[in-house]
């Protein structure tokens, strides 16, 4: 090998890897798995030991007495107030993390009973306080979802919350950890409401929903860093996808480099990147569309995301001022996805899904795409 | 783990992060794939923190969890793992600037994951030879071996059209 090989094997390596822009650093989700891996190990060691002091119960002499009790998991204590059938005063859920209260009120917009439909949730004490409004869709209003899940609230606690449909008696939400949270319907402003809180570093492992005993369905959400996202509902004893992340656009665009993620599993397709959010579905096919566009609107960068059958291959799309940007389709579990930058200045105007052979067979225009 | 070990590690972590996922893509060729080893191989280092930190260099000790994790990982995934000829990031190309990142890593993830790591060991962290073989948990002759079948198969890869061709 000759010594201009090995430089020009460094520059090149050197260029690519450097051009590589990672996410931020997950600490709080890297953290947690490494408190999960050491109770793991201890409740390992505590197993062990369980089966060697069995062992020196059936035939003493064989070991000294342990010097020590396994060491136990530390958990937060967290509760959860069981509320009545009417939520009093708006309180939609309330409870408390190591001993410090929080509680999640529903008004309406502006004061009481105002005419807006849209409704306002505000939590406080124990959680970071934060306010989200919103009209609120009928759990019953087509809907076969047993709950329909939002988050609230950031750093040091998540507080989920959900409109219930009404065969759904209760939910049985199962932390990492094991602690199982129980949760009672309440109604406020003609919906069926559950909320809880807990620790950020705590992750929710699933969620069962019941009709008196008999278990309606149950939903496994993603965990990330910020929260976790509870997404499609599964039939009794249904698995779901196998989990698979994938990237399926980066570059840089107008000099910031960006990458879009797909992980799919059992809480269906969620997105991380420009553009964010969950399909709350585990089918295979989700058709050719342009799902998002997110970005900062006219005159600055803005994303585009979108799904395509298996067939196709790549899209192209055209934007204003004759560019264009050909993105390839990536395999994401079945459903393939595809994410492109759209360039300061330049809007979508078109969207095309091909083959590999070059066959379009689907296309969006911009009316197709915005209405 | 204590605030102030929690503090430690946080300082680590934020601070090794890139050059984690950077050694992660080099040995996987997916970004996707390079955070999860670089989360993988930190989450353990963070189970055993007081260890790792009194053992006195916790980033060998956080590169040879992710070597070993990606050894693993094709022990593992061998039928499954699908090697295409581009990585998926080039979904976009055409919004990306020009650079050789899909020919390198469509020549790279050609190599045998031993011959992989070695060049990235090697060529990029600019590892020595005896460094990359401590890394790697192997011999010196067997980093060199694995070096010199890797630049020849790099020289007569399609896939790098100029600068390694002999």
């Amino acid at each position: 090998m000759s010594v201009n090989d090995e430089r020009e094997l460094r520059r090149r390596l050197g260029g690519v890897l450097e051009a590589v822009v990672p996410s931020p650093a997950p600490v709080a989700a890297t953290v947690r798995r490494g408190r999960l891996i050491r109770i793991r190990r201890q409740v390992a060691v505590a197993a062990g030991l369980a089966v060697v002091v069995g062992v020196a119960a059936a035939a003493p002499g064989l070991l000294r007495p342990a010097s020590r009790e396994p060491q136990a998991a530390a958990k937060a204590k967290i509760t959860v107030k069981q509320l009545g059938p009417r939520a009093t005063g708006g309180v939609i859920g309330s409870g408390s993390i190591n001993g410090k209260r929080w509680r999640l009120v529903v008004q309406r917009e502006g004061s009481a009973g105002a005419a807006s439909k849209d409704l306002c949730f505000l939590v406080s004490g124990a959680v970071s306080g934060a306010e989200a409004c919103y009209g609120v869709t009928p759990a019953s209003g087509g809907r076969s979802d047993p709950a329909d899940f939002n988050t609230i609230g950031g750093r040091p606690a998540q507080v989920q919350y959900a409109v219930v449909s009404a065969q759904v008696t209760r939910l049985a939400v199962t932390l990492a950890g094991g602690t199982v949270l129980e949760l009672h319907p309440t109604e406020a402003y003609g919906q069926r409401y559950v909320a809880f809180a807990i620790p950020l570093p705590l992750a929710i492992d699933r969620v069962v929903a019941y009709a008196g005993r008999a278990e309606i369905s149950h939903t496994i959400p993603l965990n990330t860093a910020g929260g976790d996202s509870i997404g499609a509902w599964l039939g009794p004893g249904q698995a779901g996808p196998p989990r698979v992340r994938r990237v399926v656009g980066s570059g840089i665009a107008d000099g910031t480099s960006w990458s879009q993620s797909v992980h799919a599993g059992p809480w269906g397709y969620c997105f991380t990147g420009p553009i964010g959010g969950c399909f709350d579905t585990v089918a295979r096919s989700l058709g050719n569309r342009v799902a998002s566009i997110t970005g900062g609107g006219s005159g600055a960068t803005n994303w585009a995301f979108g799904t395509a059958s298996a067939a196709v291959s790549y899209v192209r799309a055209s934007l204003s001022g004759g560019h264009s940007v050909r993105a390839a389709t990536v395999d994401v579990g079945g459903p393939r996805f595809f994410a492109f930058a759209i360039p300061k200045g330049q809007r979508l105007v078109s969207v095309r899904w091909y083959t590999a052979s070059g066959h379009q067979i689907a296309s969006e225009s911009d009316a197709q795409i915005f209405s | 783990m204590d605030p102030l070990a929690e503090a430690e590690f946080t300082e680590f972590m934020n601070g090794r992060w890139p050059a984690l996922v950077r050694l992660g893509y080099g040995l996987t060729g997916d970004q996707g794939l390079a955070e999860d080893l670089a989360q993988t191989a930190l989450a353990k280092a963070c189970a055993s923190w007081p260890r790792v930190r009194r053992a006195g260099d916790p980033d060998a000790y956080v590169r040879r969890i992710m070597l070993n994790a990606n050894h693993s990982r094709f022990r593992k995934r061998r039928v499954r793992e699908q090697l295409t000829d581009q990585p998926p990031e080039s979904g976009a190309q055409e919004t990306r600037t020009p650079d050789d990142r899909p020919a390198l890593m469509a020549a790279l993830m050609r190599l045998p994951a031993g011959q992989r790591a070695v060049v990235v060991l090697r060529y990029w962290m600019d590892m020595t030879e005896t460094e990359a073989a401590a890394a790697l948990g192997c011999s010196v002759g067997n980093v060199k071996s694995q070096a010199a079948r890797a630049l020849a198969k790099l020289r007569v890869s399609e896939d790098l059209a100029e600068g390694m061709r002999p």
